[in-house]
């Protein structure tokens, strides 16, 4: 199955009675919430609006919704960015990080 | 792990999710409805299948299916389980392929198959089908699903996809005793409870409690498959309402649809193809609708898994917010600095350990060979055989031939399988793969091609089956491609013995930084030629461990194995063919075939063009027969490389092997993977490449 096909068995039929969130057919982005490759290093933040093209396979990692991720690194070269979730490491190339926007998370001062 | 959470819990019922139901399958619920593909299941499942030879010589044993995430360790349980390396890694993609062993479990037997890894059931972890039709393909009994006992939550999604295909499950809780290193326990009591499912704690490194998981897979397996046969009717428990009353209507209405489609034969509204599996009963229609709708289901199944792990983790660290030291050195060493100096020096590290002890090995071995079997080779065969010609052809083999695969396998391929396996197991790997991951985009290539490529400076054929791992044709193409101008140790060993003692060992990587250019040239050109790009990575990093000694050896071993089964008859063959063409004289009319290339663009003399045609056979003869060549035509004092070619010469023809060609191995492993066309073009071009490098080379150089 193509990824295209998959999308389609993802978003389901169309005379389905689950009650859909705009995000879950794919609205758009909400403009506060900032692109994920934007996270400082050590920064949080929780995901709120994932590419409705790059879902089906960000959440075999884990990432959805809803999910609270940690900028570890970014790779030089313009490389990949290292998220951890939880304890997992998850490296992401930049141009998909773009596609995932996050609620950023205040960082906690541990004193 | 507290030893009061040991052992299995299964058929313990959830608090409100989970409903009892007897009789009937696991999915008792289809069960109940599915008299039509229960019944086919009783008449003998699929005898027309192109599978069905296969499983029909399987039929006699019930079947448990080995599923878990990448580098949950399980291949390392299978191997404990079988008492059989099976290659793991601590490297995502290691195991490639089903892999049956028959085993036997409180007097049950029963095949055990191992599944490539693979991060969801839609994943494609061979890149090929769907990692459920991979599993379905098995046509399991039972699931023993691993998980690792650090991270329970990530891997919870993934073992509630399994029961949701209807399946018998138990989930082995791997990896404990990093676990208690860690300080995280697991209630395995639980966790059963909420996966109404047996789970046990499991360790493959240590053997702990391997044994009661695969025993209790095996006896459910067993029953299921006696309940296919008619000959029992098992008690069985499923949770209900677990994804939410909307999408369990929508489940039943589209098992109710398939199960429709599969009792006409017909593919209807099918988009997944699971029909098919589901005609063959290999799965519940309620297993089938849980593929068909697994988009919608996956993120459910990721907010439970986070859900259930809240209530079943007790993390007992400090803080959530303390590092490891392996975690800080795993967050250093993905960024530039400093990632980048620390990759270049295991980078060089590496090399200067494969020329060091490859070099000093590959010379006490020689000297040890000369000085015992050499001898007794040159009297006994010639004795045993009258004919000049068939007894000097065979030394070729059995004197030359092996001593070859004792100086280049066991000092050079061993050496670098070793230190491969200790970056493997270290999981330095993946960290390498995003340091470099926008370099090898400029080549096409996702980062994670690091791992075949450096396994390429070993021995390109590992290299080439290695590049399974990459996600797309074009990308194995590429991968392929630049791991046949990856010079392997035996033309390392040729660049360094060719110019190391006589022009020196600056003019020695010198030739390696030309072969390096025109390797990156080559992969340029190749991925502007292949037409599509790459797509992003998305890639788990595994995380920085200290390298268990015995892994590092065993896996050092199998691979070295591979090495000996593979390669080393090869280059016994060869060396049958080229004595012969040696011996019977064949050998200097080629050379006048050659002559126009080699004297005239390369400015190489005509043996050197004769040693590099039969480098084809073996690349590391290109120099050991460039040697006994210049003998005969002229004489002992030629032994010495420097005495009758000059340091550009020299320098010309260990760049012109290194690229050229690849030898007979690695041409047999690229038209297994990719066919004849392909593996000829790449061969072509890297003779293109060696030819027009070499002849610039000669004329910047002045050799020609």
């Amino acid at each position: 199955m193509n990824p295209v096909q998959w999308l389609t068995v993802a978003v389901g039929n169309s005379d389905s009675s689950t009650p859909k969130s705009p995000e879950a057919v794919g609205g758009r982005p909400d403009a506060a919430h900032a692109s994920l490759d934007a996270l400082g290093p050590g920064n949080r933040g929780r995901v709120a609006w994932i590419d409705p093209t790059r879902q089906a396979e960000l959440v075999q990692h884990g990432l959805i919704e809803g999910t609270v991720v940690r900028l570890e690194s970014r790779a030089p070269f313009g490389g990949p960015v290292v998220l951890g979730i939880g304890r997992a490491r998850l490296a992401i190339g930049r141009g998909l990080a773009r596609a995932i926007r996050v609620e950023r998370i205040p960082v906690e001062r541990i004193t | 792990m507290n030893g009061c959470h040991d052992g299995p819990h299964g058929g313990a019922r959830a608090e409100s999710g989970v409903r009892e139901v007897a009789p009937g399958p696991a999915t008792a619920r289809d069960g109940a409805r599915g008299g039509v593909s229960l019944g086919r299941a009783a008449t003998g499942p699929d005898e027309q299948t192109s599978t069905g030879r296969d499983l029909e010589a399987r039929a006699d044993l019930p079947v448990v299916a080995l599923v878990g995430r990448p580098n949950v360790g399980k291949s390392t349980l299978f191997a404990r389980v079988t008492s059989r390396y099976a290659g793991s890694a601590n490297a995502p993609g290691t195991t490639v392929g089903a892999d049956w062993r028959r085993v036997s479990a409180h007097g049950r037997d029963s095949w055990l198959v191992d599944l490539p890894g693979t991060l969801s059931l839609q994943d494609r972890p061979t890149s090929g089908d769907p990692a459920w039709a991979l599993l379905l393909d098995v046509a399991p009994d039972a699931i023993l699903v691993v998980v690792d006992a650090t991270d329970v939550g990530r891997h919870i999604p993934l073992a509630l996809a399994c029961r949701d295909l209807g399946l018998p499950v138990v989930v082995a809780v791997n990896l404990s005793d990093e676990a208690d290193r860690l300080r995280v326990t697991v209630d395995t009591g639980r966790l059963s409870q909420l996966l109404v499912a047996p789970v046990f704690t499991t360790s493959g490194r240590t053997g702990a409690g391997v044994d009661a998981a695969l025993a209790a897979a095996v006896r459910l397996a067993t029953q299921r498959r006696a309940f296919r046969a008619g000959l029992a009717s098992p008690r069985g428990t499923v949770p209900a309402g677990l994804y939410g009353p909307q999408l369990e209507l929508e489940l039943d209405r589209v098992a109710r649809r398939l199960r429709e489609g599969a009792s006409l034969g017909a593919a209807v509204l099918d988009p997944t193809g699971v029909g098919d599996y589901l005609h063959r009963s290999l799965l519940s229609p309620r297993g089938a609708a849980s593929i068909e709708l697994s988009g919608r289901l996956e993120p459910l199944r990721w907010q439970l898994g986070n859900r259930w792990a809240g209530q079943v983790v007790t993390d007992g660290r400090d803080s959530r917010r303390t590092e490891t030291r392996g975690e800080l050195l795993a967050r250093l060493s993905t960024q530039a600095w400093p990632g980048l100096p620390i990759f270049a020096a295991l980078v060089v590290g590496t090399l200067l350990v494969m020329m060091a002890v490859g070099g000093l090995l590959s010379a006490v071995l020689a000297a040890a060979w000369a000085a015992t079997a050499s001898p007794l080779l040159a009297v006994a065969v010639p004795a045993i055989v009258p004919q000049p010609l068939i007894a000097h052809t065979l030394l070729w083999a059995l004197d030359g031939g092996v001593l070859a695969v004792l100086t280049v396998g066991i000092p050079y391929v061993l050496t670098f399988y070793v230190l491969l396996a200790v970056l493997e197991d270290s999981g330095y790997l993946t960290t390498t793969a995003v340091l470099t991951d926008r370099l090898f985009n400029a080549l096409g290539l996702p980062g994670r091609a690091a791992i075949p490529l450096i396994a390429a400076t070993g021995c390109n054929v590992p290299a080439i089956y290695g590049t399974r791992v990459l996600a797309t044709r074009r990308e194995r193409l590429l991968a392929s491609f630049l791991a046949t101008m990856t010079p392997c140790s035996a033309r390392s060993a040729v660049i360094v013995g060719a110019l190391a003692p006589f022009v020196g060992p600056m003019a020695a990587l010198a030739a390696f930084g030309v072969v390096a250019l025109l390797t990156v040239a080559g992969g340029v050109a190749a991925n502007a030629m292949i037409p599509g790009r790459q797509p992003p990575l998305v890639l788990e990093l595994t995380p920085l461990r200290r390298p268990v000694p015995a892994l590092v050896a065993a896996r050092a071993w199998h691979r070295f194995r591979a090495f000996v089964t593979e390669a080393a008859p090869f280059m016994l063959i060869g060396s049958l063919v080229l004595g012969f063409v040696y011996e019977s004289g064949l050998v200097w009319p080629l050379a006048t075939v050659t002559d126009p290339v080699v004297r005239n663009w390369l400015g190489l003399p005509s043996v050197a063009g004769l040693a590099l045609v039969f480098g084809f056979l073996r690349k590391e003869l290109a120099l050991q027969l460039l040697v006994a060549l210049a003998i005969v035509q002229f004489g002992p004092q030629a032994s010495n490389l420097g005495r009758f070619m000059s340091p550009a010469q020299l320098f010309v023809y260990a760049v012109v092997v290194s690229v050229s060609v690849p030898c007979i191995a690695t041409f047999a492993a690229l038209r297994a993977e990719h066919g004849w066309r392909p593996a000829l073009a790449m061969s072509a071009g890297s003779l293109g490449i060696a030819l027009g490098a070499g002849g610039v080379l000669a004329r910047v150089l002045g050799a020609a």
